[in-house]
């Protein structure tokens, strides 16, 4: 691969960037994925998940960059992304794997996305309501990684990401209510910052 | 940051030149939408994200670019070493903190995410803290302060980091072209272990 194809440079700034020469696939795919499932395999819950995917053969792409993961009902798959020279799975990496592999799981169950085209309003009550789904099954996963060596890099990931109010409640066994304040707090948050 | 939609034909030019053929999903142009922000240490050269909308979260990415060439941004400090190579970076006392505050915001070393820290304010969490620790921030941060050494034309800035839960002092030299080293870090608060709300994690 030419620099040109690496980095989308369009080479010297000499000729018209054209997309395919921006390289967004990660170096480290593999190993990034491996070594999150390594983590998730620890959890009963999270090899359901990882053998889900599997078995309906869900594709797993990483790309590179600073964006946010997760599933897209679109295209039928997961889209991670790290930072280009990241080799092993962070902590909000393996979060977010989690939680995207929770929202294919309800996707291939049959809880099927609305076009947003057609009812933005049923759209958004629908992802607000996979998400705080989703958020809870990572707490269910991380909580069964209670004794794994990454529990803690797990918990400052999710107080990070915004969400260990989300964990707190989950572990104090707060009703689903209680809990839709604490992922709408951590949303309004997030928003607050982008 | 100061972001501006483009229209319609800007949006699907910008499209057209960052789009990739093998996930041509992701780049959508009716689920899409392309923001443009200024960067005052540029000349020329802008902040550009695209946004697809078809999921929640939405996939975003970054991109430097004059509108015609494009730098994917992709958390490591090359693609910003390249623009900067291109000879259009132009640095002075004030926008070389501008510069930091991208620089950090976009490159993750390391793989330890690093913020630079203008305002005590822009600390990440600090909502999430309680009254003690967020007092203790904002009496021992400092505003950044720059030095210019026009022997070596380069900038030493002395500036607040916060990284791994902590807020440290750090020298971080930026040369003229942009190159960012970090000279040496000094604990100033360990923000995360001092906040009864995250006593479940310390």
């Amino acid at each position: 691969m030419t620099e040109k194809e690496q980095t989308g440079l369009g080479g010297t700034f000499g000729s018209k960037t054209k997309g395919s020469q921006i390289g967004y696939g990660h170096p480290h795919s593999k190993s990034l994925l491996d070594s999150a499932a390594e983590v998730i395999g620890q959890s009963e819950l999270g090899r359901k998940h990882l053998k889900l995917v599997d078995t309906k053969k869900i594709p797993v792409q990483v790309i590179k960059g600073l964006g946010q993961s997760g599933f897209s009902p679109e295209l039928m798959m997961i889209y991670m992304q790290a930072p280009g020279n990241m080799s092993k799975a962070s902590g909000s990496f393996i979060l977010n794997y989690i939680k995207a592999l929770n929202e294919a799981a309800q996707e291939l169950a049959g809880f099927r996305t609305p076009d947003p085209r057609k009812d933005i309003m049923a759209y958004a009550s629908f992802i607000h309501g996979r998400n705080l789904d989703s958020i809870t099954e990572v707490c269910k996963v991380v909580k069964e990684l209670t004794n794994a060596g990454h529990f803690q890099d797990l918990l400052d990931s999710l107080t990070e990401m915004g969400l260990i109010g989300v964990y707190k409640a989950y572990i104090d066994g707060k009703s689903r209510d209680e809990l839709y304040e604490q992922y709408a707090s951590a949303y309004d948050a997030s928003r607050g910052r982008r | 940051m100061n972001w501006q939609r483009l229209d319609r034909e800007s949006t699907l030019k910008t499209i057209d030149s960052v789009k990739s053929a093998s996930d041509a999903g992701l780049f959508s142009p009716t689920t899409s939408e392309v923001q443009r922000a200024r960067l005052s240490f540029y000349e020329g050269i802008d902040l550009y994200k695209l946004t697809n909308f078809a999921s929640l979260p939405s996939f975003t990415f970054e991109y430097l670019g004059d509108g015609v060439f494009f730098q994917y941004l992709d958390g490591t400090e090359m693609p910003i070493y390249t623009t900067n190579d291109k000879g259009r970076l132009t640095l002075n006392d004030r926008s070389v903190v501008d510069y930091l505050e991208f620089f950090f915001s976009h490159v993750i070393a390391e793989e330890e995410e690093t913020c630079f820290i203008h305002s005590a304010h822009d600390m990440p969490l600090l909502d999430s803290l309680d009254e003690d620790s967020i007092d203790a921030i904002t009496k021992n941060h400092n505003a950044p302060t720059v030095q210019y050494d026009a022997g070596f034309d380069k900038f030493t800035v002395d500036a607040d980091l916060y990284s791994d839960g902590l807020l440290i002092r750090a020298t971080i030299e930026v040369t003229a072209s942009g190159r960012v080293v970090v000279q040496n870090r000094r604990m100033i608060v360990n923000a995360l272990a001092q906040s009864p709300g995250s006593g479940i994690m310390v």
